[in-house]
């Protein structure tokens, strides 16, 4: 579970201060997988990495009571210059998890052959994308953060993802930011909507997708 | 599922940000880790020459060599260290897209490393000049201990200090880098300071690195008691070095990861 109480959190810019969340609460049930919805620069991300704890609120608590992933994008976490599996053998040693059994995971999964021993700048952001996903499916999480990366890779791959998460769907939950619809109702039965820095919770996705759709036009 | 205890988790951030910087620190360079004593070596090698080239021999003790690996290391385990250190979060921002990465850890992991490293490539040299040259003894180890400490803690505060002021102002890495440089003809890497005019040594009494380096050679060296060093003002200077770039850390850098 991730409870956000009194949360807000600005960044300063050439223009003024950038609003993301104003005095915003939210509470996510555990066993429901979540689509993060709202317009392009309303600050998704950023809320990704709250949840995460990545970044830090300006004001309120954000709470979690699961072992909650890093965002998985295909952008960040990575070290250019050593291979993905040095990287691979980082993320183990940072979440206590067994190296050894962690590699072999990521090799099988991954599908990237001899570019594992590459390093990771020489990989398309694709390739980046099924590093992460590879190694955040081998650390067992109960809540993945997903930011645009099941977007990523050809249509294998993409059957992968979506049956390696179905595995774990009694034990894992999902929060996910896609601009695709389809994808996120493929992955997600409840919604949260992030509009002028504050957070509306929709039991059903549909009813979140209805009213962004009224909202829009 | 409870979440490991805080300092378990900081124990297994640091050491997997140490192994890897330990891969990136050396691994660009062809020798490698070799390069860690390959640049004291130079140093040691060009004074060697000049000295020799001037005719003249070492202010203590009958080693040259030991002379010279008493003021070099010192100076390049205190330059790394502020440059290293200085530049860990620069160098690691992807690794703070991880909740459990924290600026600090990346800087702790540096300065464990360039601690390692300088005491490692201290004790090898110094083995060198005992097996190939000439034998010695060590008058009072503890206090060889204490200075290397005294090192990194002073290079620590100051690289932190660095990196912190410098993602205010980006010229500050520049204009400190430009100090540095002439630093070291000041901090009595190549001479005691007892040679020197009086005058030259008043001002030279403000540098904590010249002290420390005269009393890494009075504790090194049986015999060679120096009247310059003041041991209080060297432990001072890297306690407030130390103090002032971990509350500079706090204080301006703000709350966000990636700021």
């Amino acid at each position: 579970m991730i409870a956000l109480a009194a949360v807000s959190k600005g960044y300063r810019t050439r223009n003024g201060v950038k609003v993301i969340l104003r005095d915003a609460d939210l509470v996510l049930p555990r066993g429901r997988s979540v689509a993060l919805m709202g317009i392009n620069g309303a600050g998704k991300s950023t809320l990704l990495r709250i949840f995460a704890g990545t970044e830090r609120p300006d004001r309120g608590r954000v709470s979690r009571s699961a072992r909650i992933s890093w965002p998985l994008g295909s952008a960040g976490g990575f070290h250019g210059s050593l291979s993905g599996l040095e990287n691979v053998r980082f993320i183990a040693r940072i979440y206590g998890a067994d190296v050894r059994q962690t590699i072999d995971f990521v090799a099988d999964f991954a599908e990237l052959g001899t570019y594992f021993d590459m390093p990771v700048r020489t990989y398309s952001s694709g390739m980046r994308a099924r590093l992460a996903f590879g190694v955040s499916m081998a650390i067992d999480f109960e809540c993945y953060l997903v930011d645009e990366i099941t977007g990523v890779g050809d249509a294998s791959f993409q059957s992968k993802c979506r049956a390696a998460f179905q595995e774990r769907r009694s034990r894992a939950d999902v929060i996910m930011v896609s601009h695709s619809p389809r994808t996120l109702k493929s992955y997600c039965q409840s919604a949260v909507l992030l509009q002028d820095g504050s957070l509306s919770f929709f039991d059903n996705i549909d009813d979140a997708t209805a009213f962004y759709a009224k909202g829009l036009s | 599922m409870t979440p490991p205890p805080a300092h378990v988790v900081m124990a297994r951030v640091v050491l997997a940000v140490l192994l890897r910087e330990t891969r990136t620190r050396f691994g660009r360079y062809q020798f490698g880790y070799l390069w860690a004593f390959l640049e004291p070596l130079t140093h040691v090698a060009v004074f060697i020459a000049v000295f020799t080239a001037l005719g003249r021999t070492s202010p203590i003790g009958n080693s040259l060599a030991l002379f010279l690996i008493t003021g070099v290391v010192p100076w390049l385990v205190f330059t790394h260290t502020v440059n290293r250190v200085a530049k860990a979060v620069d160098g690691n921002r992807a690794l703070l897209m991880f909740p459990q990465v924290t600026r600090i850890d990346l800087m702790l992991a540096r300065i464990i490393l360039e601690a390692a490293t300088a005491s490692v490539v201290f004790v090898v040299l110094c083995l060198l000049v005992r097996l190939f040259e000439t034998r010695f003894t060590i008058e009072r180890p503890l206090d060889v201990i204490a200075v290397f400490a005294c090192l990194i803690v002073l290079g620590a505060g100051t690289g932190i200090a660095t990196g912190v002021i410098s993602s205010v102002f980006p010229t500050f890495e520049r204009l400190f880098a430009a100090i540095r440089r002439p630093l070291y003809f000041a901090s009595g890497v190549f001479f005691i300071a007892d040679n020197l005019p009086p005058e030259a040594r008043a001002w030279i009494a403000y540098n904590p690195l010249a002290h420390l380096i005269e009393w890494l050679r009075s504790a090194f060296f049986v015999g060679f008691e120096s009247s310059f060093v003041d041991h209080r003002y060297a432990v001072a200077c890297s306690l407030v070095a130390v103090v002032f770039g971990l509350a500079a850390e706090r204080a301006i850098r703000p709350a966000e990861k990636f700021a």
